[in-house]
């Protein structure tokens, strides 16, 4: 069950940002992109959790640069909330792996899905109203965010640490 | 980096990104992740409440022999969605099957058994705390927690079965057992002639005696075999003792100690052990099985310390003994004890030296060089005539060479009497 969640995502990802790619023309990040998700395809297959940080962080650089090249926001938020759903689940079954004893782990999985469709539902919610929501924005107020958000980042790192 | 860590930084360097770029595609696309994270805190785990309890298949086991451990842990408060348990072993102890981890989702009230075997050697071996890890269905919030479940293990040394241990202590205790008591009575070995007294069976009179004689029968008499005290000193020095690496002399000291002991145990004397080292350790005498339990107990623990005060053996506090019982020293012999064991003849006692080779020893682990062949032969020499000295003062010393069995030394060394060699 979760491998084929693995490979539907990381197909999904793959699929997502080629045709992203291939709608404006940019045939060899295509096919580069196809190459990338065969390979991490290919690497879960063989129970490796290798490409899986790579594959997010890949997948989500790939998605703002071809938000650069006019693509609409849509396919490409597919794609991130694809990897991400891919990159969770390998995690999930490099943990389950790693262990030799393990109780209740169907249960454990089926919840962890659960979530994960709930978590992938919340983002594409989120996507649908932000793409509602159009504001004019200012350099200095763009400015005064970016500061606002570094302060936000810091305090949120330490009070989760802290709570641990 | 943690995956909490690693979306944090990747939603703030879209959300950097976007605002730096006014582009508003890339704020979009930190959406999905912000989702993620928000259910990851949402259901971020409260305090639990969890209870363990640590069980043993045995906690007393030869050297060698698996243990099963369990660990019970039982969720005593609301559903934990993930569970990790790791178990912190004593230095000294490794898994030999399973894993002394567990992943795990327990419900309330629902409980959960880790099993794992362990093996170690000799020891008195003491298990603590485990860590535990909550975390939510996708471990981005965790709360790390130690545990206790306090339980403990004795490994026992390998113990040896010695057919005998010939000693003659001067004085034996008024019980029966297997040593030679200098009395005539009662026994097996011939101890020499009497008169003959009324009572006394037909098949004892001597018949050449009586022959001798013509007024007077004559009956052999036996020598009478008694229980004795006896006294085990086992020398845990570390500057007379011999460590490499893993392997050190202490370990057939100590298997000495258990084999000489079970031996004189099972042949109903009163045995006791002192442990001179760091501190003394002293198992006060005593019989039979709970006597041997005690001994072996205080074998396992056995470990090399220095103290200035006992850095001799001179100190060794000679009235803890009975007057005149059989002292058995399992000791290295390093350092050099002459006037110790002078002191102990005099007062009387009969004295075992078992020696474990520290040369034998050392040569068998080193390289073997041509300088070390030189250095053995001189060290040899002097540890030849350190005994020798000591065979001439009425011990009876057995040299072993570990890398032969100690039963086979026994069969040769131990199973007869001393030799008295008189000092030139």
């Amino acid at each position: 069950m979760l491998e084929r969640t693995i490979y539907s995502a990381i197909a999904l990802a793959t699929l997502c940002l080629c045709i992203s790619f291939a709608v404006v023309g940019a045939w060899a990040l295509a096919a580069i992109w196809l190459g990338f998700g065969l390979l991490w395809i290919y690497l879960e297959r063989r129970k490796s959790h290798a490409l899986a940080v790579l594959g997010l962080l890949l997948a989500i650089g790939a998605a703002a640069y071809a938000s650069f090249l006019g693509i609409i926001a849509l396919p490409l938020v597919v794609a991130v909330i694809a990897a991400l759903v891919a990159w969770e689940s390998s995690r999930l079954a490099h943990r389950l792996r790693s262990f030799e004893q393990s109780e209740h782990s169907d249960a454990m999985v089926e919840q962890h899905q659960k979530r994960l469709i709930w978590a992938a539902l919340l983002g594409v919610v989120l996507t649908l109203l932000a793409s509602l929501v159009q504001l004019p924005l200012a350099f200095g107020w763009a400015l005064v965010l970016v500061l606002i958000a570094i302060i936000g980042l810091v305090t949120m790192l330490r009070m989760i640490n802290e709570t641990n | 980096m943690t995956a909490r860590g690693l979306i944090s930084l990747l939603i703030y360097g879209l959300f950097v990104a976007g605002l730096a770029t006014r582009n508003g595609t890339l704020l979009t696309l930190a959406l999905p992740l912000i989702g993620y994270l928000a259910f990851g805190l949402y259901f971020a785990p409260n305090a639990s409440k969890l209870q363990v309890t640590r069980s043993f298949s045995a906690d007393r086991v030869p050297a060698g022999v698996p243990v099963e451990v369990s660990l019970t842990i039982l969720n005593q408060g609301p559903l934990i969605e993930s569970l990790i348990v790791e178990d912190r072993l004593p230095l000294g102890v490794r898994v030999e099957e399973g894993e002394a981890r567990i992943l795990a989702r327990l419900a309330e009230g629902e409980s959960v058994t880790l099993r794992y075997s362990v093996v170690s050697g000799r020891g008195s071996y003491h298990f603590d705390e485990l860590d535990v890890q909550v975390s939510e269905a996708f471990g981005l919030m965790t709360k790390h927690a130690q545990l206790s479940a306090p339980g403990q293990i004795v490994v026992l040394p390998v113990v040896q079965s010695l057919r005998d241990v010939a000693i003659r202590p001067r004085r034996t205790r008024g019980f029966s057992g297997t040593i030679p008591a200098r009395q005539g009575g009662p026994g097996v070995a011939f101890y020499g002639i009497r008169e003959y007294q009324p009572g006394d069976p037909t098949r004892w009179i001597n018949a050449r005696a009586s022959a001798r004689s013509q007024e007077q029968l004559y009956v052999n008499e036996f020598e009478q075999e008694r229980a004795t005290d006896v006294c085990v000193v086992l020398d845990v020095r570390r500057s007379n003792s011999v460590e490499i690496g893993k392997d050190s002399l202490l370990e057939y000291a100590v298997q000495a100690a258990a084999a000489v002991s079970d031996a004189l145990l099972t042949r109903g004397n009163r045995v006791a052990l002192l442990q001179y080292g760091q501190s003394l350790n002293w198992t006060i005498p005593g019989y039979g099985k709970m006597q041997r339990e005690r001994i072996f107990q205080a074998l396992a623990e056995a470990r090399l310390g220095d103290s200035i005060a006992f850095a001799n053996l001179e100190n060794l506090p000679i009235h803890l003994f009975p007057a005149r019982s059989q002292l058995i020293f399992i000791s290295s012999l390093i350092d050099d004890s002459d006037q110790l064991f002078r002191n102990l003849r005099a007062r009387g006692f009969q004295v075992m030296l078992i020696s474990p080779d520290p040369i034998s020893f050392e040569y068998q682990l080193s390289p073997k060089l041509p300088t070390f062949e030189l250095g053995r032969r001189i060290a040899r020499l002097e540890r030849e005539q350190r005994l020798t000295r000591l065979r001439r003062i009425g011990i009876q010393v057995v040299n072993w060479d570990v890398s032969m069995p100690l039963t086979q030394l026994a069969q040769v060394a131990l199973s007869r009497p001393a030799v008295f060699i008189p000092e030139a």
